[in-house]
């Protein structure tokens, strides 16, 4: 009659601790490389930041403003760069759950047709 | 016999899911890599643009030494200046991010914030209009403008728009110089090119000087970028030559019917340009009359300028500066003639003379024009036209004319 040969408790315990902890590793691991990802939502909002700029340039308006965009805020700042009126410092502070995210700045001429 | 070994197939399982992992790391950071390249480059080019907007907004501060700015809080920098290319400006700004650097340089132009359509010097003779359109501000002689009755024929009414005042003596003069600096150049004789070549020479690279004996004509070639193309004598361009920005001096330039391309032509004596010849904007025609001799700027039927036209010399010399415009041929840019004026085509821009004269062949009348048009009102708004600098002007914004490859 064959022999079956099981595993001890000891070796069961023990193997049964490193398949929970690889799987807890690996879970966290992949969870933390997904949620790294940028968001779609991420994406609308540049394009939203390069829409405002567009304004600002074509539209040759320049006036402070906030804007909430989805889960961000986007917060429109317009300088005179060093004193020049001609030259108009451009900063969009956006920031999600009031945690600064990023600083976009451009310099915009300002034309007098 | 069966063996269980669990502590065996979950160390495969650990190696197992330990792959999966490395390869999900792996994958994800190549990814981030090439995203935050991309997102750098992305915001290098924008920042570009920030540094021309920077280098218009300060146009008159700059000069052909470099200068470095770092305008933002990140590390990014810039560096601006400015060069004379014979009439034109150049603008060249370098981009920094660490080791990349992204370049562009481009001629600069600028928007009429006037309206000034004509500017005529008071010589006490008023302007004798006949089937002609002026739309735009004028400046006249005091006694102002007459109708001109030819064989008491009858005509289209003149249309003028736009508000009239009075003119001085002499023409506003031109703050603006030009600047040929062919001394340290690379230099290499026309008839040692081959036929048929193409010549290509970056503006960022030092210029080069083509020189063409006498009886030489520019033909079956293409020439692009930072050249010189001079001659002791004349230069005759032919049909079949392409020319992109580049510089002709010489004392005669003649150009044949049918050539297209842009060019800035230095002259002292004569520019003639055939019939049915398209010169792109940015174009020059550039006569200085260095002697008391009678010169002549003649530009064919149905030909086009995108571009201005400057007749000048000593101001005891305005007899002898002869500017003709032929009909149909339509000029958009502005026109400084120190000199006389004929005009029987389009003018969209502006136009600066002593004097206008018609030769209807059986008779000649002097300050007038039949059948011309003189219209700046129908530029667009932010129509961008070389840059003009004449006293007494208003301020102007500077914009990018062309951006050169």
């Amino acid at each position: 009659m064959a022999t079956v040969k099981a595993s001890s408790i000891y070796e069961s315990v023990i193997s049964i601790a490193i398949i929970s902890i690889t799987i807890t590793v690996a879970t966290y691991i992949f969870v933390n490389i997904m949620s790294s990802q940028e968001t779609i939502s991420y994406y609308q909002m540049i394009e939203k930041v390069a829409e405002l700029k567009e304004e600002c340039e074509v539209k040759q308006s320049f006036t402070n403003k906030n804007i909430n965009f989805k889960e961000f805020n986007i917060s429109q700042n317009i300088t005179n760069y060093k004193g020049n009126e001609k030259l108009k410092l451009v900063k969009f502070t956006i920031s999600k759950n009031k945690k600064k995210i990023k600083i976009i700045e451009y310099l915009i001429q300002k034309n007098e047709f | 016999m069966l063996k269980a070994g669990s502590l065996f197939y979950a160390l495969i399982l650990m190696l197992l899911i330990g792959v999966v992992l490395s390869v999900l790391i792996l994958n994800s950071s190549t990814d981030k890599l090439i995203k935050t390249k991309l997102e750098l480059e992305n915001e290098l080019i924008d920042f570009n643009v920030s540094s021309i907007a920077y280098a218009l907004a300060n146009y008159s501060k700059l000069d052909s030494i470099e200068q470095i700015e770092k305008p933002f809080s990140n590390a990014f920098r810039f560096s601006v200046k400015r060069e004379k290319w014979g009439f034109l400006d150049l603008l060249y700004c370098n981009s920094f991010y660490r080791k990349d650097t992204i370049k562009k340089m481009a001629i600069i132009g600028s928007n009429k914030t006037n309206k000034l359509a004509l500017y005529l010097a008071d010589f006490n003779k008023p302007l004798y209009l006949l089937n002609t359109k002026i739309k735009g501000d004028c400046k006249l002689p005091r006694v102002g403008i007459s109708r001109l009755h030819i064989n008491n024929k009858q005509y289209k009414k003149n249309v003028i728009l736009g508000n009239i005042s009075n003119s001085k003596k002499e023409l506003p003069k031109i703050n603006k110089t030009y600047q040929i600096s062919s001394y340290s150049s690379d230099k290499i004789a026309y008839k040692d090119i081959k036929h048929n070549s193409k010549l290509i020479n970056k503006f960022n690279q030092p210029t080069k000087v083509i020189y063409l004996d006498k009886s030489i004509d520019i033909k079956n070639i293409e020439i692009s970028g930072k050249f010189i193309l001079k001659s002791l004598d004349s230069i005759c361009i032919k049909k079949t030559a392409i020319l992109n920005d580049v510089i002709i001096q010489s004392p005669k330039i003649y150009i044949e019917s049918g050539f297209k391309g842009s060019v800035q032509l230095f002259a002292t004596k004569q520019i003639q340009i055939d019939k049915n010849v398209t010169l792109d904007s940015p174009s020059i025609l550039h006569l200085m009359n260095e002697t008391r001799d009678d010169v002549k700027i003649d530009i064919g039927e149905n030909s086009k300028l995108y571009g201005n036209i400057l007749l000048y010399g000593k101001t005891e010399h305005i007899r002898t500066n002869y500017l003709n415009i032929n009909k149909n041929t339509r000029i958009i840019g502005t026109i400084y003639c120190q000199g006389t004026t004929e005009l029987k085509g389009k003018i969209y821009g502006t136009i600066y003379t002593n004097k206008f004269k018609l030769d209807t062949g059986d008779s000649k009348y002097d300050n007038a024009i039949k059948d011309g048009e003189i219209n700046v009102l129908d530029l667009p708004k932010d129509f961008v036209t070389i840059n003009f600098e004449i006293e007494n002007e208003d301020e102007k914004n500077h914009a990018i004319l062309k951006w050169l490859p």
